[in-house]
């Protein structure tokens, strides 16, 4: 059988990418590690922070007292012990790294979802009840595909049924919870929101006319009539998805680094708001009622925001234009 | 109509809250945050934000406890017993 490895536009695999990388950091002088490593002087010792980690690489289960954690180099995804530290289980399905993962949740069934390098995710159910046995079975529940390049978050609501995946490829992939069945791919077309509220605020025609606002409405709702251009213009210009949140309303929030945008999708696809950034962001969360998105980055604040209401296009775009037309950063 | 785009959170039904903190406190002597947020946990019923930061220091940002007596002040209200 064929296998097919994964490789990026300059022909290397990602395996040679990493090593590359990680071989950079051994030998490269101080001035070049500091890129990638951060060292910190906290007190008397020196603290090396990895940029990698991140806290969509743990997740914790309160019933339970269990920390399920990722990105470990061996592909495995591992259970440990609260209380007495001690790892419990170690389970090696994906066929790269594990990169994101997510517990939920919902009248005593307790789910587990990994997504990975392997761009797939896995559905784990967890199983604590039965004493002395292991939390998660051998072999998941569901393994959920379609994503194209590797998996970078994921986040679940099992009220809505509901599994939502961001991925390198610029893509957001929504899959049924129970049964792993697959429901929509949503496009992130943020920056050509903000290409086209920048266009009307500024009044540039010649913005104006390559996106086109008719074909840019039918484009980023997911139409399929019309707009092809413009979907074209879209598909160029996908950021990473770097972070995902999904509210009990099911609004999809996802944000990207590359561009530094935050994006609220509707369940069905629809961009319902779009806000540049002034930082990096590397936490995001969501108040209980979902209606609040609290996020931390670079710029070390907690910055408090509303995540989305009722929708009207034409309204969204005017404060669009009252965003860019003031001076405040945030 | 109401509409949600991303914005700061200080109107509406958080109107007289901060939407941006750096996590100072001037009569206790506490500076800013100063490093990173690097991840960000919520206790159950929104009591405290836990913020951890590159430095490996942590934060506890609580609610002002003026608003938690008023919020259970209200209830009590809402459901009659005051």
């Amino acid at each position: 059988m064929p296998v097919k490895l994964l490789t990026s536009k300059s022909g290397t695999t990602r395996r040679q990418e990493d090593e590359s990388r990680w071989s950079k950091v051994s030998n490269a002088p101080p001035a070049q590690q500091d890129s990638v490593r951060t060292t910190f002087n906290v007190g008397s010792s020196f603290r090396v922070v990895d940029q990698h980690i991140s806290a969509q690489q743990f997740a914790y289960l309160p019933d339970s007292k269990l920390i399920f954690t990722c990105g470990h180099w061996d592909h495995s995804c591992r259970v440990t012990a609260v209380e007495s530290g001690h790892l419990i289980q170690s389970l090696r399905q994906h066929r790269d790294v594990i990169t994101c993962l997510a517990v939920a949740k919902d009248f005593g069934q307790r789910w587990l979802i990994t997504g990975s390098r392997d761009c797939t995710l896995m559905v784990w159910e967890i199983n604590t009840d039965k004493e002395g046995a292991m939390p998660l079975s051998s072999h998941p529940l569901h393994i959920l595909y379609g994503h194209d390049d590797a998996v970078t978050c994921v986040d679940i609501n099992p009220e809505m049924d509901l599994v939502v995946s961001g991925s390198d490829d610029g893509t957001i992939i929504l899959h049924n919870l129970r049964d792993g069945a697959y429901i929509r791919s949503i496009v992130d077309t943020s920056k050509t929101y903000l290409t086209v509220s920048r266009a009307l605020a500024t009044g540039s025609q010649d913005d104006m006319m390559s996106v086109g606002s008719s074909k840019y409405s039918r484009a980023v709702s997911g139409g399929s009539t019309g707009g092809t251009s413009t979907a074209a213009a879209v598909s160029t210009q996908l950021g990473k998805i770097s972070w995902l949140c999904v509210s009990k309303e099911a609004y999809i929030i996802a944000y990207s680094d590359d561009d530094k945008t935050l994006c609220t999708f509707s369940l069905n696809g629809h961009v319902i708001a779009v806000r540049e950034v002034p930082e990096s962001l590397y936490a995001l969360m969501l108040s209980e009622d979902g209606k609040v998105l609290i996020t931390g980055g670079s710029s070390c604040l907690v910055v408090f925001r509303w995540v989305g209401d009722l929708f009207d296009r034409t309204i969204i775009v005017k404060c669009c234009l009252h965003i860019y037309g003031s001076n405040s950063l945030y | 109509m109401q509409v949600r785009t991303l914005e700061l959170a200080n109107d509406g039904p958080r109107q007289g809250f901060e939407a941006v903190l750096d996590g100072s406190m001037e009569e206790h002597n506490i500076p800013a945050m100063s490093h990173p947020i690097r991840s960000l946990h919520m206790t159950r019923l929104e009591r405290h934000l836990i913020a951890g930061l590159e430095s490996g220091e942590m934060r506890i940002l609580a609610q002002d406890p003026n608003y938690l007596r008023q919020r259970l002040q209200n209830k009590l209200i809402e459901i009659g017993i005051l």
